[in-house]
């Protein structure tokens, strides 16, 4: 009777915090909606990992190995770098570029707002942190959850949880996070600044040719890019092709799920107790913050320079929707468009500074791993 | 928290160059869209 209740003395504090942490998640999933396909899986995945000798994950019992599920999960998905990748299917068979390519000019942005990746690489191999660490955070800033698991995984960094926590609540805080940032650099005149949008039609050829050529140019530029803008514009490619609607929905619901599931939970194998209650979680958390922040400082101050050159202004605002997180990042600049000019509609232009903003994270996160790596 | 000069000095060529190839690839795909939208329509 009393071996029901022996692990009870196997309880330590440290897991229970966790469990506490994993509640706090599947809390902010429920009910504040953030990001609750990665955030709900993580929660759960953190109370099942540090449950004391949780069978989830891999034991040493009598001195006998026993492999734990979610360490399978991992080997199979992530440390292979694999469901990244085909989560990366989804999103491109998800993604519709034509606001990019009626606007190609819009490309420029989705550039400098990565500037706070590389001002964070910077910021956090200052504060000592090991070069493949520090890229693993900076990466923080793409705004893109399987970039980050893919970079932060590549360098095998020790912090994939407290990474991968990070970038996604991040994702989830952008309406937070970016209007008093653009509210602080940009003057009320600037953020009244209209916009024209002309709606030019693109041909079924340049969508199609699009996936192709983007991928020919990151592989050459930037070649450890490949897998991850390859596996994005495959899926982009299938959807634009016209031939493959059943794969295109497939991989846009049933994949993108199916993935979806598993990564959340397979990435909770690296939230035990002892890897995630650091010091040093604590500072990739406000790290990923400076990430953000500068991501969104380097867009609309490169829409700022522009300004000093063109004839037809640009609104300030648009620079900072050229992160990743789509589509929460155009619609926080056309709602603050629309908070000083009732009739100003920025969407279009945003959105085309967005789906910008995930082809340059992902060559980003090649190019990180291509300087480091 | 070890304040380490030396690596943050060795990040900045890097991320100068990173900055760069983002902006490199971005720049030929601007290119070969213009040449397209115009060839394309």
């Amino acid at each position: 009777m009393l071996e029901i209740f022996e692990n009870f003395q196997n309880i330590t504090i440290p897991q229970i915090i966790m469990w506490a942490i994993g509640g706090v998640l599947i809390y902010l999933a429920i009910k504040k909606d953030m990001e609750p396909t990665l955030l709900l899986p993580l929660g759960f995945g953190a109370i099942l990992v540090n449950l004391p000798l949780s069978g989830a994950i891999t034991q040493i019992h009598n001195g006998v190995e026993e492999v734990g599920a979610i360490d399978i999960l991992f080997n199979a998905g992530i440390a292979n770098e694999l469901f990244p990748l085909l989560l990366f299917i989804g999103i491109g068979a998800m993604i519709d570029f034509e606001p990019l390519l009626t606007n190609p000019k819009l490309m420029f942005f989705g550039v400098f707002a990565q500037f706070g990746i590389f001002f964070t690489l910077s910021l956090a191999a200052l504060l000592g942190f090991d070069l493949k660490d520090a890229a693993s955070i900076a990466i923080i800033g793409a705004a893109d959850g399987p970039t980050s698991i893919f970079v932060a995984n590549y360098f095998n960094s020790k912090y994939v949880g407290a990474i991968i926590v990070a970038a996604y609540s991040y994702m989830a805080l952008v309406p937070i996070i970016q209007p008093p940032v653009i509210k602080l650099i940009t003057t009320q005149k600037e953020r009244k600044i209209r916009m024209e949008y002309k709606q030019n039609s693109v041909s079924k050829l340049t969508k199609i040719m699009f996936p192709i050529i983007v991928t020919i140019a990151a592989g050459i530029v930037a070649p450890r890019s490949v897998a991850l803008i390859g596996f994005l514009m495959f899926g982009n490619l299938i959807r634009e092709c016209g031939v493959l609607n059943m794969l295109s929905q497939t991989a846009q619901k049933e994949l993108a799920n199916l993935i979806t599931i598993l990564l959340g939970i397979s990435v909770a194998s690296k939230m035990r107790a002892d890897m995630f209650l650091t010091t040093e979680t604590l500072m990739i958390l406000a790290l990923g913050l400076v990430a953000f922040i500068f991501d969104t400082v380097g867009g609309v101050c490169f829409a700022k320079i522009i300004n000093l050159f063109a004839k037809k202004k640009v609104n300030p605002m648009i620079g900072a929707a050229g992160i990743s997180a789509f589509p929460m990042s155009s619609r926080v600049v056309h709602k603050m468009g629309l908070a000083e000019d009732p009739s100003n509609f920025l969407l279009m232009h945003a959105a085309g500074a967005n789906v910008s903003g995930q082809i340059a994270s992902v060559i980003a996160g090649g190019l990180i791993i291509a300087l480091i790596g | 928290m070890n304040i380490n000069f030396d690596a943050f000095l060795e990040t900045l060529p890097m991320a100068v160059t990173g900055m760069t190839g983002i902006f490199t690839v971005i720049l030929i795909i601007f290119i070969v869209i213009k040449i397209m939208n115009k060839a394309f329509k």
